[in-house]
């Protein structure tokens, strides 16, 4: 128990040089050191022992080459810890660690909805070693700055994806005072008064807002929108019944709905969620409305080959490990791997209806 | 009754386990010093500890974070009262007069009060979240934008008790306040305002790195521009304790700073930074002596101090009798149950009560450890004054840039403190007072979420204010003060006038 504790706190420290160097910058302090130390080392020592050094730092990069990793690796995310990308990254860190035999240290760097941590990654040194945990923020942020018409931030093809980890679909959840008591009954109504039903969203343009905004449009319906300032304070609004809905992932509606808070009237997946084994899917209830919060594991596109393939071979084998496994039913996430050839069409397929969504729904007057 | 007492010493039964306790004994004391440091506050704090938790079974894991959020909570006045640097944001406002303290000698009585203060609260509060946790939880949830809005503008009203300088300068800081605090991306748009194309500020200047620069880096600068550099008065070790007459007058602001505190830390969102504000505001109305406000008024210390560490326990209830976060602490506990398979929710309590008991006796325990923790600290943290400026300053200025530097990791907020900093001491140079400019900062981006999400959720209606009984009410209360507020100067106009007519 303790070891785990004092483990994470040795990444903190291992990390925290990294966080606020730009990653080129600790490598030109690495080469600095080097240098330093050599020739000191070398005037005081014997000739076989400075050779001996000497040996040493000429072997070392080219180990490295035939070798990785040779270091510690970063999983740097744009979300703070406790949001669902760090939960993800926390389940798959140690266990990546033990098959990569080199440190995995988690650095959360989240500012600007994701977009300062995003940009650090797609900026990084494409060496290998900072990967990241992302979701539908690498489509949205530069759709939404296009929007805009701001220069985007990053794009999304500076990312390579690796795998996909979880994907679970969003679920529509009403306050259980509200008369609805299927999917149907709720577009029946909304659509005798368009414009009037009141959905809160954990705020403008993310998953909560665009999951409602595709159901929205698969039934031809209009709502009133409630943003807030994330998942909780969305969550509190329809608990409190100032907004009448909300999509939300199954692990945060489910223990409310169990309590008899909120009624799940929909899911948004291509099967019925495992939890909630009586709510129907909008597809079979004939709207073609899919979505899903999930999230992969990505590096920059620059990335080489063999470092990405040995990546694959790695995260392939983590999926099924029982340490991963349960630190993913604890958090109720379901695990959806795919592999980098499945994933890339999937991630591909989601990020244009993300860009379309966003479009669709434009500036916010 | 006796249910609950049969259920609270399980809760001790559990905490009371020696694996329990030390964590609960560790949390106080790592969250002591993260309050004590300038700049991080519980929330950095829980953050960058939050990865220590996760390999402890899950009562111990909450038993060491609340530890460490409270610990914050009684730390942060530390540097308020010895530095006039703010430790964490609901303690601005205890660098008023607890600074003045200090610099009259008097820093080890304004730490104790602020130690036995937060005792006193947060014990207090733990009785009230164990009695009433299920029926308070539910009046929050009746607080929607509308109500929200009313309460806040309600807030506007504590600006007028905040200041002790003439009103015109304070409604002017006031309102650049408000400015600051529209800085950053529209919520309800998306559009950045005022961002400048800088990423960082799109997340709006952060409370902390403004609150220390306006308040603890124009201090300093103060302090080199006078030269003599002799501000503080020494304080004798044998006044470390309250007299007589500061402890009598402490009894009623704790106990109304407790009340305040609790009912506001209930409420949803980032309201509890106000109950400082308001308890202060209060005690400033009550007191039969106004004017010593801002000079060193050990009411000014009692009560705010009080009131925010019944606000932090205030704030779990709605946590831990309906599963949701009503502020961001909040939900980084709520993440770490939700990681160790215990899904937060209204069945909580039920379900968990080894969890929800434990966590009650951990802050009865927390809080003894706490103030024992913190009244002999006194001692030393007054010893610290002894350093020669030469030494002390520095040390500060380094504090308080590597705390607001680790809470994001990020320059720009140290770049902005520095900035707040200049600002600060020209203004204060100017004579104006940079309190009223947090306040307004506080209120303005809160202000106008609950404002438009109440148009938002109406369809653009301001009917929406008069239909809701607690909003209306609310509304009513808040122009009702306004009048009793005015009241006496618009008589003094009067009698003015007929004076000038005689």
């Amino acid at each position: 128990m303790m070891e785990t504790a004092s483990g994470y706190f040795r990444h903190r420290i291992v990390g925290a040089p990294l966080v606020g160097a730009q990653p080129n910058e600790t490598d030109a302090r690495a080469k600095r050191a080097t240098t330093r130390v050599a020739p000191t080392h070398r005037l005081r020592m014997t000739g076989l022992s400075a050779l001996l050094v000497l040996s040493c730092f000429a072997a070392a990069p080219a180990r490295a080459e035939d070798k990785f990793p040779s270091r510690p690796i970063t999983i740097l995310l744009g979300y703070p810890p406790g949001g669902s990308t760090d939960t993800t990254a926390r389940a798959i860190a140690p266990v990546l660690e033990r098959i990569l035999g080199e440190p995995v240290v988690i650095q959360n760097r989240p500012g600007a909805a994701a977009l300062v941590g995003t940009q650090a990654v797609a900026n990084a040194v494409p060496d290998g070693y900072t990967i990241t945990v992302a979701t539908t923020q690498l489509a949205l942020l530069p759709a939404v700055d296009q929007v805009f018409g701001r220069p985007p931030s990053f794009s999304r093809d500076q990312f390579a994806p690796i795998a996909l980890i979880s994907a679970d679909p969003s679920i529509i959840f009403v306050n259980a005072s509200q008369p609805w008591r299927t999917f149907q009954e709720l577009v029946d109504d909304a659509k005798k008064r368009p414009g009037q039903i009141v959905y809160a969203s954990g705020g403008l343009y993310g998953t909560t807002h665009l999951a409602i905004e595709i159901a929205l449009k698969a039934t031809g319906t209009k709502m009133r929108h409630l943003p807030t300032a994330g998942g909780g304070p969305a969550l509190t609004a329809v608990l409190g019944n100032h907004a009448a809905l909300l999509a939300a992932h199954p692990a945060v509606g489910g223990p409310q709905a169990r309590a008899g808070a909120l009624r799940p009237l929909a899911t948004m997946g291509a099967k019925r969620v495992a939890s909630f084994p009586d709510v129907p899917t909008l597809k079979e209830l004939g709207y073609d409305g899919e979505y899903y919060q999930w999230n992969g594991l990505f590096t920059q596109a620059k990335v080489p080959e063999p470092i990405i393939d040995i990546y694959r071979a790695a995260v392939a084998k983590a999926v099924e490990d029982p340490e991963f496994l349960q630190a993913m039913a604890r958090v109720g996430s379901g695990t959806e791997y795919l592999d980098r050839d499945a994933f890339r069409p999937w991630w591909d397929a989601d990020s244009k209806k993300t860009e379309d969504t966003v479009r669709a729904i434009g500036k916010v007057q | 009754m006796s249910e609950t007492l049969h259920n609270l010493l399980i809760g001790f039964e559990v905490v009371l386990a020696p694996s329990v306790l030390i964590y609960a004994f560790l949390g106080c004391v790592i969250g002591t010093i993260v309050g004590v440091l300038p700049g991080l506050g519980p929330l950095a704090g829980i953050s960058i500890l939050l990865p220590l938790s996760y390999g402890l079974p899950t009562t111990t894991a909450i038993v060491l974070l609340a530890g460490i959020y409270y610990g914050a909570m009684y730390g942060g006045s530390t540097t308020s009262i010895l530095m006039r640097i703010p430790g964490e944001a609901a303690s601005v406002i205890t660098c008023i007069d607890g600074y003045e303290m200090t610099r009259r000698g008097r820093a080890g009585p304004a730490l104790a009060i602020a130690a036995i203060g937060s005792f006193v609260a947060g014990t207090v509060s733990v009785v009230a979240l164990m009695l009433l946790a299920p029926p308070l939880a539910r009046f929050a949830l009746a607080f929607g934008p509308p109500e929200y809005l009313a309460l806040l503008l309600m807030g506007l009203l504590v600006l007028a008790y905040i200041s002790s300088g003439p009103m015109p300068k304070t409604l002017t800081m006031a309102a650049l306040g408000l400015l600051l605090g529209m800085i950053g991306i529209d919520p309800m748009s998306g559009y950045n305002r005022f961002s400048g194309g800088i990423h960082e500020l799109t997340d709006g200047l952060g409370l902390v790195p403004l609150a220390v620069g306006l308040f603890g880096l124009s201090e300093i600068m103060l302090a080199f521009g006078k030269g003599a550099m002799q501000p503080v008065a020494r304080p004798r070790l044998a006044e470390l304790m309250p007299s007589r007459e500061e402890a009598r007058a402490s009894v009623g602001p704790i106990w109304r700073g407790t009340v305040i505190g609790f009912l506001i830390g209930i409420i949803p969102g980032s309201a509890h930074i106000l109950s400082s504000f308001v308890s202060y505001a209060v005690e400033r109305r009550l007191s039969p002596h106004p004017e010593r406000f801002g000079k060193g008024a050990v009411e000014g210390v009692a009560g705010p101090e009080s009131a925010n560490n019944a606000a932090a326990s205030g704030a779990f209830v709605p946590m831990l009798a309906l599963g949701v976060p009503l502020g961001p602490v909040q939900a980084i506990l709520i993440a770490v149950l939700t990681m160790h398979g215990v899904a937060p929710g209204p069945l909580l309590i039920a379900q968990q009560p080894q969890l929800f008991w434990g966590f009650i006796a951990s802050m009865y325990i927390g809080n003894v450890v706490l103030l024992m923790l913190n009244l002999p600290l006194v001692g030393l943290f007054v010893s610290f004054l002894r350093l020669p400026y030469a030494y002390l300053y520095p040390i500060i200025l380094v504090c308080c840039i590597v705390g607001v530097y680790t809470v994001n990791f990020s320059m720009v907020d140290v770049l902005i403190m520095a900035g707040a900093g200049a600002v600060g001491y020209g203004l204060r140079r100017l004579g104006y007072d940079v309190a009223p400019i947090v306040l307004g900062f506080i209120l303005s981006p809160m202000l106008e979420m609950a404002f438009r999400q109440s148009l938002a959720m109406s369809g653009g209606s301001y009917a929406i204010f008069f239909e809701r009984p607690i909003a209306t009410s609310l509304l009513a209360v808040g122009v009702l003060l306004l009048l009793a507020g005015l009241a006496p100067s618009l008589r003094r106009r009067r009698v003015d006038l007929k004076e000038a007519h005689e």
